[in-house]
């Protein structure tokens, strides 16, 4: 949309989860009647604005009938129309021709006809500055509706996630197990070919284990359950392993609702044994040690001529999946993978891990990690450049974090510090590029045992999501990340940018995701010191805060049961009164302004008295180029802004603030008249709500 | 500052809590502390020479010393808890159904938490609650003739008491 002056204001439509007309001020022109249609095409979720549509002068006495024609709708959805500051202004009809008066706010039932036509009446003058029509979806169905994709309006198809893949009519499932005493009954007689030769010594990572067992830090056996596609492969290795739990009521098969949706696709599986680290401190290191042995196992059968998996593994294209401890695991895992030497804990005796003392050598190719609900500092690994310090635990690569609102005992959603630090750079130099793409999923109402099917529900005194509903969530986004990481499946990593797309298979509850992919450049990361007004260098310009109540730019880490325990800086900002905005001018250009595809951001509002209870944020973004061209959305034309969820703890803790992805396409915005080469301007306007308080970060044009 | 024993000294611990847990949740207690000297196994002979810098020394007839704590600490969570002897943290511990351990690879390294106090964390809050007790003197276990042959003889003096 350019800016040049029109009569009326324009009427936008965004359908999805909260389109709104704006209707225009007053008109010197009299109508006494106008007919106009926009036609809206839903996307799931996503909502698409129809810009360009017609100037409605209502604040004239007359009649004029708008006709809005919804098309595609989603069947059996749940829809509302309701009508804010216009007094009686407008009215609703069923009918083009009269027909019956719909009061407002009218819902539609799950079950009713679908959405089609709605016809407006202008009978009165409305007094309103700013009158609106929010039209909602309030649920969306579970049909297999093709997909719209706002930035290229191409159908994107996805086949659901959770449903079984073309491998299930033949998968097998196999135990492996080492030789001599086991402590679990299933692994005392492994299946055929599928006994393991070694044991493996940890004493120097965790000695502390329990002779209960029957064995000690020094004679670990390699056990595990794992699910086989059917054919030659060879085929991508995902590895799942568990958390802390109690030890005696066995945690490893708990996954293998995962093994074989991703066995179904193609994917060997395993889900393995730490049983015998659990109950421990200090152990954190060992489990990402065992995790590496058993891929040295695998490595082992795959080169083992008239072994079953022999050339059926692809030992260069491994994901692996860990569990609350086993979740910070990998992410220690993903660093000593790379190492030949280890050096367990700061003054500690170096480990060789090269193959030459019964441990390694790994160099395997991790295409993937993925935590669910994990613990981070449990463990830091020790600098092997400077051994007398530690690292922060982080991943170097693609990189998947899920955790659940309602966990009862990660309660703190310590990961994001794992995900903020994931790919890190050096804030002046930024570069182009990372060493992989993260991404988030935070699900409202889920808890911290659902996610392995033989843990139960820990949250206590809020409901949450059913065993079945979680399990589902955790199959969509975790096969997704199998499909783009491992099967190079690239278009699911829509699911993980946008949880929108993969909402019509799951619970219905609020999502939060987030996206970092591996190419791109900060416009603005905050984490320059103390100065909200400077860009990220390399770009040039200035942020300005006009009218704002109060905004800074701070750290986002309050401590572990604030509101926001993360590790980013980033922008804070709160408005009164419709007013208020956060403006970044760009005076140096945009390099390189075609390879990217989104313009971006993060932002999130908090439980702070400004926001209301309940309510999903919103406000205005306003894009503009140096032609004077500019365009401007809606958030919830793009994201929707939940109010954060309850948690599980008793007392103390604040609810946490999880900020979402904004993506807006730049197909979109050129479409809309913006020369992307001349951008110049990206303001936030707080003009939709008339109060309320948001954490901003990392905006940054992005490319996935 | 915390000053942190590394992996040296051995330690362990348990417990038999699952559930989750609460903030600010002091219901933790210790029924009962004490020193124990065990054969050294292999794994634990490599740490005794770690603890005493030594590649070379013979450490056949060295003991492992472990602190044997009844408490009900969770041990079982994510989340889990931190131990701490003064502002010595203690960063290994192992579990038994109702106690942890603490190994300790030297003499020199459990002298240095004699008479220190009790207290533990929870989750990433580094907030300590005082368990009323403090680590027995090293005079207990020289005076002590009956000596453990492992873990699992300590496992089931635990279950005793």
């Amino acid at each position: 949309m350019n800016n040049k002056k029109r009569r009326y204001a324009p009427a936008y439509i965004m359908i999805a989860f909260i389109p709104i007309i704006f209707l225009s001020n007053c008109s010197e022109d009299r109508k006494d009647t106008d007919t106009t249609t926009i036609d809206v095409t839903p996307f799931y979720g996503i909502a698409i604005d129809v810009e360009g549509g017609p100037a409605i002068p209502v604040n004239e006495p007359g009649r004029v009938k708008v006709t809005l024609t919804i098309g595609d709708p989603i069947a059996n959805s749940i829809a509302r129309l309701s009508l804010t500051d216009c007094g009686s202004g407008l009215s609703f009809w069923t009918s083009s021709t009269g027909g019956t008066q719909i009061s407002l706010p009218y819902e539609y039932a799950a079950a009713a006809a679908p959405i089609k036509d709605v016809f407006i009446d202008v009978d009165n003058v409305c007094t309103s500055d700013d009158p609106r029509i929010t039209f909602e979806y309030l649920e969306t169905a579970t049909s297999n509706v093709s997909l719209k994709a706002i930035e290229d309006l191409q159908l994107i198809s996805f086949s659901s996630p959770i449903a079984d893949g073309p491998y299930s009519a033949g998968i097998t499932t196999v135990t492996y197990a080492s030789s001599g005493l086991q402590y679990i009954s299933r692994y005392q007689n492994p299946t055929a070919q599928y006994e393991v030769a070694k044991r493996i010594d940890i004493s120097d990572f965790q000695n502390s284990i329990s002779t209960t067992w029957g064995f000690d830090a020094t004679n670990i056996p390699i056990n595990g359950r794992l699910v086989i596609p059917p054919g030659t492969g060879p085929f991508p290795l995902a590895l799942f392993v568990h958390g802390n739990h109690n030890a005696f009521d066995f945690s490893d098969e708990g996954y293998l609702y995962l093994c074989n949706l991703l066995a179904s696709y193609g994917i060997i599986a395993a889900t393995i044994d730490e049983n015998f680290l659990n109950g421990l401190t200090g152990e954190v290191d060992a489990r990402a040690i065992v995790m590496l042995e058993h891929l040295v196992q695998f490595r082992t059968w795959n080169t083992t001529s008239g072994h079953p998996l022999y050339g059926k593994i692809d030992l260069s294209n491994v994901m692996v999946v860990g569990h609350s401890r086993g979740g910070e695991g990998v992410a220690h895992l993903s660093h000593f993978n790379n190492l030949d030497v280890i050096i367990p804990d700061v003054g500690a005796t170096p480990v060789l891990v090269d193959g030459t003392a019964g441990l390694g050598p790994y160099h395997f190719g991790i295409s993937a990690v993925v935590s669910i609900a994990p613990t981070e500092n449990w463990y830091y690994p020790v600098d092997p450049s400077n051994p007398s310090q530690t690292l922060p635990t982080a991943v170097n690569g693609n990189y998947f974090l899920i955790h659940g609102s309602r966990d009862g005992d990660v309660f703190t959603f310590e990961g994001a510090i794992i995900y903020d630090r994931s790919n890190g750079f050096n804030p002046a130099n930024q570069g182009t590029s990372v060493a992989g793409t993260k991404s988030l999923l935070w699900v409202h109402g889920a808890n911290h045992g659902y996610f392995n099917e033989s843990w139960n529900n820990e949250s206590r005194g809020t409901p949450t999501l059913t065993r079945t509903e979680q399990e589902n969530i955790a199959k969509a986004f975790i096969n997704s990340v199998a499909q783009v990481y491992l099967l190079n499946n690239h278009e699911y990593i829509k699911i993980l940018a946008n949880f929108q797309i993969a909402k019509k298979w799951l619970a219905s509850t609020e999502y939060v995701s987030q996206i970092h992919p591996r190419e791109r450049m900060y416009i603005n990361h905050f984490e320059e010191e103390d100065n909200e007004s400077t860009l990220s260098p390399p770009f040039t310009g200035s942020n300005s805060f006009p009218d704002l109540a109060s905004y800074d730019d701070i750290l986002f880490n309050l401590g572990p049961y604030s509101r926001l325990y993360q590790e980013t800086d980033g922008l804070v900002a709160e408005w009164n009164n419709y007013n208020g905005g956060f403006i970044t001018q760009i005076t140096g250009g945009i390099p390189n302004p075609n390879t990217y595809k989104y313009l971006s951001m993060r932002i999130g509002q908090s439980d702070e008295a400004s926001n209301t209870a309940g309510t999903i944020q919103n406000a205005s973004i306003r894009i503009s180029d140096s032609d004077g061209n500019s365009a401007d959305y809606f958030i919830s034309s793009l994201a929707r802004l939940p109010y954060p969820d309850d948690h599980s703890t008793t007392s103390g803790q604040e609810r946490k603030t999880v900020m979402q992805s904004i993506n807006i396409p730049s197909s979109k915005l050129i479409a809309d008249g913006l020369d992307m080469s001349k951008l110049n301007e990206i303001a936030l306007l707080f003009d939709v709500h008339e109060h309320g308080k948001v954490y901003i970060d990392d905006i940054q044009l992005t490319n996935y | 500052m915390i000053s942190i024993i590394n992996k040296t000294v051995l330690i362990i611990i348990s417990i038999c809590v699952t559930s989750a847990l609460a903030i600010n949740d002091t219901a933790f207690t210790v029924e009962k502390i004490s020193i124990e000297k065990i054969k050294s196994s292999q794994g634990d002979k490599k740490r005794i020479k770690q603890a005493l810098a030594s590649k070379t020394i013979d450490v056949s007839g060295k003991p492992v010393y472990v602190i044997k704590i009844k408490t009900n600490l969770p041990v079982y969570t994510n989340s889990g808890c931190r131990i701490y002897f003064g502002d010595m943290e203690i960063k290994e511990f192992g579990s038994f159904e109702n106690g942890v351990f603490i190994k300790v690879y030297s003499e020199e390294k459990l002298k240095e938490l004699e008479g220190k106090e009790l207290s533990y964390s929870l989750g990433s809050d580094k907030k300590r609650y005082s368990l009323g007790i403090n680590a027995p003197n090293t005079d207990q276990i020289k005076n002590k003739k009956s000596n453990y042959e492992s873990l699992n003889d300590i496992k089931k003096s635990l279950a005793d008491e």
